[in-house]
């Protein structure tokens, strides 16, 4: 059985209801899922996993949020090998800013680096949008589904 | 990293008769949110009642937070969600202290959470003229926001205009907001749900010329980097820190002029010809005196922590009354701030409750009697909340009411003011989860 862990990073809290979101539309199609914030991941935790979906909002000039940072410096600094794990990517941030949703990318970045495999494409939530970000990530997950392994 | 059964709480708190753990929140801002979403993750099964003295929730996202940041008022989905669970209940139009007394809350729920904010704005503390004109940012935005209590609706002239010239006190988020809102024209409004007859009753034109003093040097301003930067590039604003223009020299002529200023100090505010002239010395220099002559003061300076709001409850020590929030800090802080207070808080209070023999407590039910007839509960805000939304100019995205009578009409809507939702014992098995 696939376990899904969703990590999330978030200062006000949106991230955290986006990882329930899309958590909750992997458990209604039987997957098994844990939701975690990203303090309390341990990077040598993650080539363990089979599907890691990150969730981050961006803060500062395009920074991490403040549960995202250290676990982003302990990649750099640890560098696991992550080939074998996939993950896929969603982020929050809000196009008033320059640095749009940068701190997904960062997240990205580092995974990719470390041989991870992107599943699906990255969503970038858009807090000046109409669209509420539980909606974008219900279609997310969705279509993050449809590339699955059975 | 933690398994799900790790971070679930050690053991239920003890239900008492199979009935849950009741607990009530005073303040519905998002300290109060934060909290009541923070115990209902901790323990999924406790009940949980959100009052609030105005007839809506969200506190100052809704009222505070700039109405053309409505990215920033997007947390308040998250508030939304948490009062659609059953367990929690919205108790709107509900002044505690005044329309029902704490001590019927410690009567009817095992813990109470103070989370009232800071309802006003720091005053300045210098000499001052009583009648020259200082208004505080936070009463401003309040305004602009169409909180139906705002200070400035309800003076005996009404909101009036602020003039062409105004000074701003304070270098932090707030001034910034205001500076902006002041200079922005109707068309930087657009999807915004700002207060359009407040805004062009204290501000007819964007106003001509700003000056924002702070304190503090350039660096130690309080204010986020992004936020000026948002401020000096609206078309038409032209934006001078210590006479320096901050995006180079404008190509169109500007229409609003905003000044910033650092190490003034100010010293005293005088009524001068209908006008106001705030006096400063240099920081470190008390030999070098300005003066500035304007038309209004605003003072961006912090909320007022003093004992008002904790005499409202009588400085009460209990120990199952808990405090988030300014009421702990003294201070408004911002979301993510009070978010983590909140979370702490809500640490406590699960703590407090596992370690009692709880006493049979019945929570809203038992106090249904005492509260007034026209409570606004959940479902009736999400009445107001659709009115105003339909009643929206086509280039705003919501226009909101502006008086409690709007407010609680709109909540009546169809139906009478409903009656307030709580779980269903059988929702509950013996274990005390949630099924
Ligand atoms: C102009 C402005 C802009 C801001 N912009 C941002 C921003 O962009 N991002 C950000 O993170 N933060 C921002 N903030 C800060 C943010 O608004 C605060 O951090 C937050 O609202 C504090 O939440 P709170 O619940 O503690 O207080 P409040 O939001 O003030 O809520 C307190 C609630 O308690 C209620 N209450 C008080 N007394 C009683 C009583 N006796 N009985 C019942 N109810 C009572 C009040 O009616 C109110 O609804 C801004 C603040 C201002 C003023
Ligand atoms: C101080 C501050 C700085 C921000 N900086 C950025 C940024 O640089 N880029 C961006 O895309 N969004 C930025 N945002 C917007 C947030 O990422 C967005 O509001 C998001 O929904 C917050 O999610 P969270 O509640 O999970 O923290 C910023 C928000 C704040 C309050």
């Amino acid at each position: 059985m696939t376990v899904v862990h969703v990590l999330y990073g978030t200062e006000s809290g949106n991230a955290e209801m986006v990882a329930d979101d899309i958590a909750a539309a992997f458990g209604d199609q039987g997957y098994e899922t844990v939701t975690a914030e990203l303090t309390d991941v341990e990077v040598s935790d993650l080539a363990a996993m089979q599907i890691a979906v990150f969730v981050s909002s961006t803060y500062g000039e395009g920074g991490l949020p403040e549960t995202a940072a250290p676990f982003h410096d302990a990649l750099l600094t640890e560098r696991p090998d992550l080939s074998g794990v996939r993950f896929a990517a969603f982020g929050l941030g809000d196009s008033i800013y320059e640095t749009f949703n940068n701190a997904i990318e960062t997240i990205r970045t580092a995974l990719l680096e470390l041989g991870a495999e992107q599943i699906g494409t990255t969503a970038k939530h858009d807090a000046a949008s109409t669209t509420p970000a539980t909606e974008l990530a219900d279609a997310w997950a969705r279509e993050l589904l449809t590339l699955m392994p059975a | 990293m933690r398994t799900p059964a790790e971070t679930a709480p050690n053991r239920p708190a003890a239900a008492v008769n199979g009935l849950p753990l009741q607990v009530a929140v005073i303040g519905a801002g998002p300290s109060g949110c934060y909290a009541a979403q923070a115990l209902r993750k901790g323990q999924p099964d406790i009940e949980i009642a959100v009052f609030d003295a105005l007839p809506t929730p969200f506190g100052l996202v809704r009222y505070g937070i700039a109405p053309d940041h409505q990215g920033a008022k997007a947390v308040s989905r998250q508030f939304e969600r948490l009062f659609g669970q059953p367990g929690v209940a919205f108790v709107g139009n509900v002044s505690v202290g005044t329309d029902v007394s704490l001590e019927a809350l410690l009567e009817n729920f095992h813990a109470v959470v103070l989370a009232t904010g800071l309802g006003t704005d720091r005053r300045l503390g210098v000499d001052q003229d009583p009648d020259a004109r200082v208004i505080g940012a936070g009463d401003l935005i309040r305004l602009l926001n169409s909180d139906p209590d705002a200070r400035l609706r309800h003076r005996h002239a009404g909101p009036e205009s602020l003039g062409s010239e105004v000074v701003i006190l304070g270098t932090g988020n707030v001034s910034a907001d205001v500076a902006r809102l002041l200079s922005k024209s109707d068309l930087d409004f657009i999807a915004s749900d700002v207060d359009d007859d407040a805004l062009r009753a204290v501000a007819p034109n964007p106003v001509r010329t700003i000056h924002i003093l702070g304190r503090c040097e350039p660096h130690a301003a309080k204010w986020d980097a992004s936020m000026v930067k948002e401020l000096a590039e609206i078309v038409g604003v032209h934006l001078n820190v210590d006479g320096v223009p901050l995006l180079g020299e404008p190509t169109a002529s500007a229409r609003t002029t905003v000044n910033v200023r650092f190490q003034h100090v100010p010293v005293s505010v005088r009524r001068l010809d209908g006008r106001v002239r705030v006096t400063t010395r240099r920081a470190g220099d008390s030999a070098l005196v300005d003066h500035l002559d304007a038309d209004t003061v605003i003072t961006a300076i912090g909320f007022d922590p003093s004992p008002a709001q904790s005499a409202q409850f009588g400085g009460v020590e209990a120990s199952n009354v808990f405090r988030v929030g300014g009421p702990a800090t003294g201070r408004l802080g911002n979301l993510a701030e009070n978010r983590k207070l909140a979370a702490d808080a809500a640490k406590g209070v699960l703590e407090f409750l596992r370690g009692q023999e709880p006493l049979h407590r019945t929570g809203l039910v038992g106090l249904r009697d005492r509260l007034p007839a026209s409570v606004v509960s959940f479902e009736a805000w999400q009445r107001i909340d659709g009115a105003e939304v339909r009643r929206a100019r086509p280039d705003r995205c919501r226009t909101k009411f502006t008086t409690r009578d709007e407010l609680l009409a709109a909540a009546a809507g169809s139906g009478a003011l409903v009656s307030i939702p709580t779980a269903t014992p059988e929702a509950i098995d013996t274990t005390g989860e949630v099924k």
